[in-house]
């Protein structure tokens, strides 16, 4: 299947996708720390805007039912767009695993891409069933989940390119923990995964507005709840597509100029 | 007293070794603290309390987390890698020894990362300047307890960790999820969850009870003898499923 649909495209790295999947299965109990975390999150921020929000009260446009709702798709969309690049990206170059990979005839990009597509592929099934039992459930307008289709595509090249660009610098710092760390943390308050980035404070919204860090959940899960008109979503598109290009571009600088201090053994 | 001593002379010497790493995990630590207390403030900004508390009640809450975080990583971190020195026969190396096993282990991950304990502290001050009013025996008491707490946790790791005897790898990674999913938040919130979260996994005492003592609505003798009553439960349990272990323990693993 894997020889199959790699001749067929034309693109050999899809075969990491199939190994990929494989390690998954062949891994489960360590991914269910990985599924615990983010749904035991989802259930504390139930309880608290739930603590919050009861009694009818309301903060910005968001009552207790939207609010659980927007949650909801944030710990959903997380499944399908999140892929923990960086971390294989620093493996590889510190243990000095990617020389393996760069005497092959495969694109280390693609490779990545496919990779980490691969290693949350069995998850991302099962978190696009609950995202479209979510919108049954919730009675949304359908025509937004397909709206939300082409978001979740732009917030996952979003997400997987600003992971390499975290996981590049591994070959600039041999310990690169602090920097991954620091930019999970901007990327979780940045998206919108943490509070709505429409409850922030004005200047703080006017700020990251102007980031591509919304286009990971916040913009998704607004499209999804409608939020936004056919113009405004346009518009989106094209800001996202534009944000993709930037960051493609430094992606590939990144790696360009940090290829030239990878050693054989590692950085 | 002398093996103690020495532990925490290494522990000090592996975080000043490795000083660029020490010097970016402050940075980042001040990050996510900084983060904490905007989500916090954001919160307050909307609401004026939560069951009571109010922002510098928050501010104490953060400051007795991070002090649990800083002890379990500084003094009690060799808990949930004890599944992996199981797995590769490591334990030998305490074993041959004519002391006891895990508290050598303990000693060896002794780190002093201090960063999380500073932090703690200086939430804790912040907490009073913002205007809560505290007695000091009050807040001595929260961080005796945070350190038995700490201590708790430790033995439920490690023990979890054990499970690596019988299944080849331990499983205390998954206790984890449960203390940073609940432990960040006051445990009041979470209703019908609070006995579960008090008895069972009790996240209780990773910053709720303090906060609670220091502001009267919790005995410190009460709150202490239930967290004493759990070590023993837990220590209990540790030492049955060590022995047992131990059992099925070859010298390539376990």
């Amino acid at each position: 299947m894997v020889v199959m649909v790699d001749e067929l495209l034309g693109i050999r790295e899809i075969a990491y996708f199939f190994v990929s999947i494989r390690n998954f299965l062949a891994y489960k109990v360590a991914y269910l720390k990985w599924l615990l975390i983010p749904t035991l999150n989802l259930i504390a921020f139930i309880f608290v805007w739930t603590t919050l929000l009861s009694g009818g009260r309301r903060v910005g446009s968001y009552d207790i039912h939207a609010m659980i709702l927007y949650y909801l798709l944030a710990y959903i969309i997380g499944f399908i767009v999140s892929g923990g690049v960086e971390e294989k990206v620093s493996g590889q170059v510190v243990g000095g695993d990617i020389s393996m990979i760069l005497i092959r005839p495969v694109s280390y990009a693609k490779h990545l891409f496919f990779s980490s597509l691969g290693d949350r592929f069995p998850l991302m099934l099962v978190y696009c069933v609950v995202l479209v039992a979510t919108f049954i459930h919730y009675n949304l307008d359908i025509l937004n989940l397909v709206w939300g289709a082409v978001f979740l595509t732009i917030g996952l090249f979003t997400s997987f390119l600003w992971g390499t660009i975290v996981g590049y610098s591994s070959f600039f710092v041999e310990n690169n923990w602090g920097v991954k760390h620091a930019m999970y943390f901007v990327s979780t308050v940045a998206s919108g995964a943490w509070l709505p980035l429409d409850i922030l404070p004005t200047q703080i919204q006017g700020v990251l507005n102007l980031l591509f860090f919304r286009f990971i959940k916040f913009v998704p899960i607004k499209v999804m709840q409608g939020s936004y008109t056919s113009a405004q979503m346009i518009s989106l598109i094209g800001v996202g597509l534009v944000w993709i290009v930037a960051l493609y571009l430094t992606s590939i600088f990144i790696y360009s100029v940090g290829i030239k201090r990878l050693a054989a053994h590692g950085v | 007293m002398s093996l103690l001593m020495e532990s925490l002379r290494l522990g000090f010497r592996r975080v000043v070794e490795y000083r660029a790493s020490f010097l970016t995990g402050v940075v980042v630590l001040l990050f996510e603290a900084g983060a904490f207390l905007m989500f916090w403030k954001i919160i307050f900004h909307h609401f004026e309390t939560i069951g009571g508390w109010d922002f510098p009640t928050m501010v104490l809450f953060l400051g007795y987390d991070y002090l649990f975080f800083g002890l379990i990583l500084s003094i009690f971190d060799s808990a949930h890698y004890l599944g992996d020195v199981i797995r590769g026969g490591g334990l030998d190396m305490y074993l041959v020894r004519p002391r006891n096993t895990l508290l050598l282990h303990t000693l060896k991950g002794i780190w002093l990362y201090s960063n999380d304990i500073a932090v703690g502290l200086v939430f804790i001050l912040l907490a009073t300047k913002l205007g809560l009013s505290v007695s000091i025996p009050a807040v001595i008491g929260g961080v005796v307890l945070t350190f038995f707490s700490a201590y708790l946790f430790s033995i439920m790791l490690s023990t979890l960790s054990m499970l690596a005897f019988w299944l080849g790898k331990g499983i205390s990674e998954l206790l984890w999820p449960f203390i940073w999913g609940f432990g960040d938040y006051p445990t009041f919130i979470f209703g019908k969850l609070v006995p579960f979260l008090k008895f069972v996994v009790p996240v209780f005492f990773v910053a709720t009870g303090q906060v609670m003592i220091v502001r009267g609505a919790e005995s410190f003798i009460r709150a202490g003898s239930l967290l004493g009553a759990l070590i023993l439960a837990w220590y209990a349990i540790r030492y049955i499923v060590f022995s047992q272990g131990l059992k099925v323990y070859g010298g390539y693993g376990g």
